[in-house]
């Protein structure tokens, strides 16, 4: 029962601190794909702990979202993995093979525009830069 | 700081004890844990502090949603509907009616033996041709497994009807025109990359393709036997196969699973032959 209350609190906290997952939901494998670009091979804890970074700890990419979308992709040939031994325990880096390098400008462009679009649709003003 | 191999099985013995089977998942959050433990250490709480947090976290219980959430997207699912488990008994329903009725030694016209035979066939093949444009889930095993070994018997069989030859290679015949319908509908080889693919992260579902077979390996054994009671034995020998098929569709665990198929196949032989000797 206290295992339960527990497990009840932490997934409040969870979800006070971060964005909507419903909102996440699109853009979850956008993101993986940019990130992975942008390192060149990823691990899981890693891509968590990053995005909790570069958002400072406002979006908190959950296990549930992100490894089906790991995987999911793998599925579609956008990444491939290669495995590590850190200690007793294999480690599996997630990559882009060679189909994601190929497309990865595509889809990243796809998902800008579909912001911009957002953007324009709600009616907001680009936050944290001055445009003059 | 890295986990050394004692606290790494330790991990494990929690991921295993809480039935995360598949490979691709359990690789995934023996290392995402250990990580999470490793920086509780970090911080200098003791390991088995940071191991309980970790696990309060990310409970087991999310990560065996986690896992049947990845499989169904992936389309590797190892469970299954009530309705897709027993929609995938109505082969082996059809091939209990026909040996039930074939060797009750009532006189059923030749022609309803005949039609409910064919029925049970074709029956097989179109689980077969529903597998093909579902990339082959699990449910459509026993039809593999039957359409491969019913060609690869009925080779050594001649139909006098037709030639008093054996009938060889025109025994793929139906097959490969259920193969030629599956491409039509769906013209990709992507179902059979996934088949292997399947087999190879469980071979132990090859023992679920050769199921398939048993009711119509039964309904063989019993060839020349007629006799009232066979009504009973055959109703209850499907009954037990069809039961061995649903919860192999509806179990969590990969032992549950087996047991059952393997249980059910044996009681069916057991109960089948049994009464042989009482014929």
């Amino acid at each position: 029962m206290s295992l339960c209350i527990k497990n009840n609190y932490i997934a409040s906290i969870k979800k006070s601190n971060m964005f909507s997952q419903e909102i996440l939901k699109g853009t979850i494998k956008p993101l993986i794909i940019k990130l992975i670009k942008e390192e060149g091979r990823m691990y899981g804890y890693q891509i968590t702990q990053r995005v909790k970074e570069i958002s400072s700890d406002k979006i908190v990419i959950t296990e549930g979202a992100l490894y089906p979308a790991l995987h999911k992709l793998m599925d579609e040939g956008v990444l491939v993995t290669e495995s590590e031994w850190i200690g007793n325990r294999e480690r599996k880096y997630y990559l882009l093979s060679d189909l994601g390098k190929q497309t990865v400008g595509s889809k990243l462009e796809e998902i800008r525009e579909s912001i911009l679009m957002l953007v324009q649709l709600f009616d907001l003003k680009p936050l944290g830069y001055d445009t003059k | 700081m890295i986990l050394n191999e004692s606290q790494v099985e330790e991990v494990k013995k929690h991921l295993k004890k809480n039935n995360i089977e598949s490979r691709l998942v359990f690789d995934d959050f023996l290392d995402h844990i250990c990580c999470m433990i490793e920086q509780g250490i970090k911080k200098g709480a003791s390991f088995e502090k940071s191991l309980e947090s970790a696990f309060n976290y990310c409970s087991v219980s999310e990560i065996k949603k986690i896992e049947i959430i990845t499989l169904k997207l992936l389309n590797m699912e190892t469970l299954f509907s009530r309705r897709t488990a027993l929609l995938a008994t109505i082969p082996f329903a059809l091939f209990g009616l026909t040996w039930a009725f074939s060797n009750s030694g009532l006189n059923i016209p030749e022609f309803i033996q005949s039609f409910l035979f064919i029925t049970s066939v074709i029956s097989m093949f179109v689980l077969f041709f529903l597998g093909w444009i579902k990339d082959f889930p699990r449910w459509s095993f026993p039809a593999i497994g039957f359409s491969l070994l019913f060609s690869l018997f009925f080779m050594n069989v001649s139909v006098p009807m037709f030639s008093r030859e054996l009938l060889g290679f025109w025994a793929w015949i139906p097959l490969l025109i259920i193969l030629v319908i599956c491409l039509v509908f769906k013209p990709s080889i992507n179902p059979v990359k996934k088949l292997f693919k399947r087999i190879k992260s469980e071979p132990g579902l090859i023992l679920f393709m050769l199921y398939g077979f048993v009711p119509f390996f039964l309904f063989l054994c019993s060839d020349e036997i007629y006799w009232g009671w066979m009504i009973l034995i055959a109703v209850l020998s499907t009954l037990i196969l069809s039961a061995g098929i649903y919860f192999f569709l509806r179990s969590e665990r990969k032992s549950r699973r087996y047991i059952s198929i393997i249980t059910s196949g044996t009681l069916a032989l057991i109960t089948t032959f049994f009464s042989f000797y009482f014929y």
